[in-house]
């Protein structure tokens, strides 16, 4: 169906009842929720367990809580409530933060804190595992050897000639491998973060951050 | 002025629900799909993604030639996959949940990726390469029948690794989901050998890993999900081998379970009420393949301890591992906890483990290896509806 057919002649009335529409039309539905929902669910979530909100403009301090995912709480069968789990990570004790919400009453319905429970990271901690990597002056001379060993060229821009991928780092199945630091991770939020070149040759070292103390704490050799 | 209001109403809802392939039902999560094939066979189901699984599929159901549309499956999805290096020296990884098949590792699909099929779009991107093929005999003897199959198939690349994700459903009611592997292979350094093969061309050695995918698939057979059974069958010879005996017996409550290829042990998920208008109950076998490399277990995991496990249906019991206890229990040992499965909403979850040795060919794009399982009709109809 054609969208300007359709709307140009109801413009003022479809307006007014535009965002009406986007609310009821997936009421009693298992559709996925929308961007509103999202949105919505997400300041309920927030609202309902105020954190250490301030974030700090220095990358090896305490973070604010991060959100780390928003969806569809699954329904028990024949029931269509549209509900949310909301997943934040509380840096500041190192809980991920469930918060079950009931999008149609408006209700926030639970909030759990685990800890040891990991979701992936988002593109803004990878930002910030990377951001640590670059900044830390033995790090940057290990990448800018290995770079060179694998392209022959030299390593002028971090940005532009590295991509950079990471993935949630538990300690609990290579103890023996490990430094102090490194064994806090999985209780702390951590990174193992792979590094390639920009036409994806992938580095033989890996360095994992504990993003919750903010450092690096160990390359892993592959 | 009742028919404008009804016309508004169908265009914000078409406008809203504009990469819907048809109208929201209280059942579809996500938008819908089906295919009829040209002898009337078809199959209808809901898709949606999700972060940690990618596609997820609900509502299956298969319609044979001149017989009624029956739901499968309420819901089918990859529900965990872990990944771990042969030398130990990068932590096992659950990349279901902790990297994650859907979100950014999603891959957008350009038209090159589904030659001859079409592409659907999630979010707004091109996600799932939906295509029509020939399957080759679906029959032969002194008459022939060449079939078809609808695939939906959908990429993940998790750092060095693509993850193919597909769905094979055939024209004959047989339900094929697959994982295909793909990417760059993981190196070591030249002294750990023993845990690779030297495959690079660099001349360093590809560490070999071990990918356990757990599948989940909720079983809802026909228009009741509440009065499924689960039934074993084994066939075991004689002390002279000249003959097998057939035994069947109904999991009553929640289990894990093996493979025995010496009883040639199978399970499958029949209606507790409903038969195919003969003697037979409507059901569903499941048939393993490649199950050689099943016992791998490093870390002696209790959820990788058995092939199969079989639950009742809750809500929470979302990923195989790595779950979250928030109202329910970690992994599926877990929810093995004494639960009546006689007359119940059932879910299967299957393990398939594969252990990839890197070759040369492997150097430095890893030439897809598949791993599969099939779900297939038993007594679903009286008889071949072909």
């Amino acid at each position: 169906m054609n969208k300007l057919f359709c709307l140009k002649p109801w413009l003022p009335l479809a307006s007014v009842l535009l965002v009406a529409a986007l609310q009821s039309a997936q009421a009693g539905t298992m559709d996925p929720l929308n961007p509103a929902e999202l949105s919505r669910a997400t300041s309920m979530a927030t609202a309902a367990s105020p954190a250490n909100t301030q974030r700090s403009l220095s990358v090896n301090t305490t973070p604010a809580p991060e959100l780390l995912l928003v969806e569809r709480h699954p329904n028990k069968k024949g029931q269509t409530a549209r509900l949310a789990d909301v997943y934040t990570y509380d840096y500041s004790s190192n809980e991920t933060i469930l918060t079950l919400i009931n999008l149609d009453t408006n209700q926030v319905l639970a909030t759990q804190r685990q800890q040891n429970l990991q979701l992936p990271l988002t593109d803004n901690e990878l930002r910030r595992a990377a951001a640590l990597i670059f900044a830390d002056d033995e790090q940057r001379s290990l990448l800018e050897r290995e770079f060179r060993r694998i392209t022959g060229q030299p390593l002028t821009d971090l940005y532009q000639q590295l991509q950079v991928k990471a993935f949630v780092f538990h300690a609990s199945s290579l103890p023996e491998q490990l430094n102090a630091a490194s064994r806090q991770c999985g209780l702390h939020r951590c990174a193992q973060v792979l590094l390639y070149t920009a036409d994806s040759v992938v580095f033989e070292i890996s360095p994992i951050v504990n993003l919750s103390a903010g450092v690096i704490t160990q390359n892993i050799g592959f | 002025m009742r028919y404008r209001h009804t016309l508004l109403t169908l265009c914000l809802l078409a406008w809203w629900q504009a990469p819907v392939n048809a109208a929201p039902t209280s059942t579809c999560s996500g938008q819908t799909l089906s295919k009829t094939f040209a002898s009337g066979a078809s199959w209808n189901l809901c898709w949606t993604t999700r972060q940690a699984e990618g596609v997820v599929l609900s509502q299956i159901s298969y319609k044979a030639p001149a017989h009624a549309q029956r739901r499968v499956l309420g819901e089918a999805s990859l529900s965990q996959l872990e990944t771990a290096l042969d030398d130990g020296s990068v932590t096992p990884l659950f990349l279901t949940t902790e990297a994650g098949l859907g979100g950014t590792n999603l891959q957008t699909l350009p038209a090159s990726a589904c030659p001859g099929g079409t592409l659907h779009a999630s979010g707004g991107r091109n996600v799932l390469c939906a295509t029509t093929r020939d399957h080759g005999y679906h029959y032969k003897y002194t008459s022939q029948r060449q079939g078809q199959l609808w695939e939906l198939a959908s990429q993940s690349q998790i750092g060095a690794r693509n993850y193919t994700l597909r769905w094979r459903f055939y024209e004959n009611g047989t339900i094929e989901p697959s994982l295909g592997l793909s990417g760059e292979l993981p190196i070591v350094n030249a002294s750990n050998s023993q845990y690779g093969w030297p495959a690079m061309a660099s001349g360093n050695i590809a560490t070999g890993f071990t990918d356990h995918a757990l599948w989940r698939l909720d079983f809802d057979l026909d228009t009741t999900h509440a009065n499924d059974m689960v039934e074993e069958i084994t066939s075991t010879p004689s002390s002279d081998r000249l003959r097998k005996t057939k035994a069947i017996t109904t999991v009553g409550t929640e289990t894990g379970r093996t493979f025995d290829p010496e009883t040639k042990r199978f399970w499958r998920v029949r209606d507790g009420i409903l038969n195919n208008g003969a003697v037979g109950n409507l059901s569903y076998e499941l048939v393993p393949t490649r199950y050689d490399q099943s016992r791998a277990n490093s870390a002696n995991e209790a959820w990788l301890a058995q092939d199969v496990f079989f639950t009742r249906y809750n809500a929470c019991e979302k990923y195989a591992a790595n779950n979250p206890t928030s109202g329910c229990t970690g992994n599926v040992s877990q929810f093995v906890n004494g639960e009546s499965l006689n007359q119940q909403d059932v879910v299967v979850w299957y393990k398939q483990s594969y252990h990839h040795l890197p070759r040369s060919e492997d150097s430095n794009r890893i030439g897809t290896v598949w791993s599969s399982f099939q779900l297939l009709p038993r007594d679903w109809h009286s008889q071949n509806p072909f």
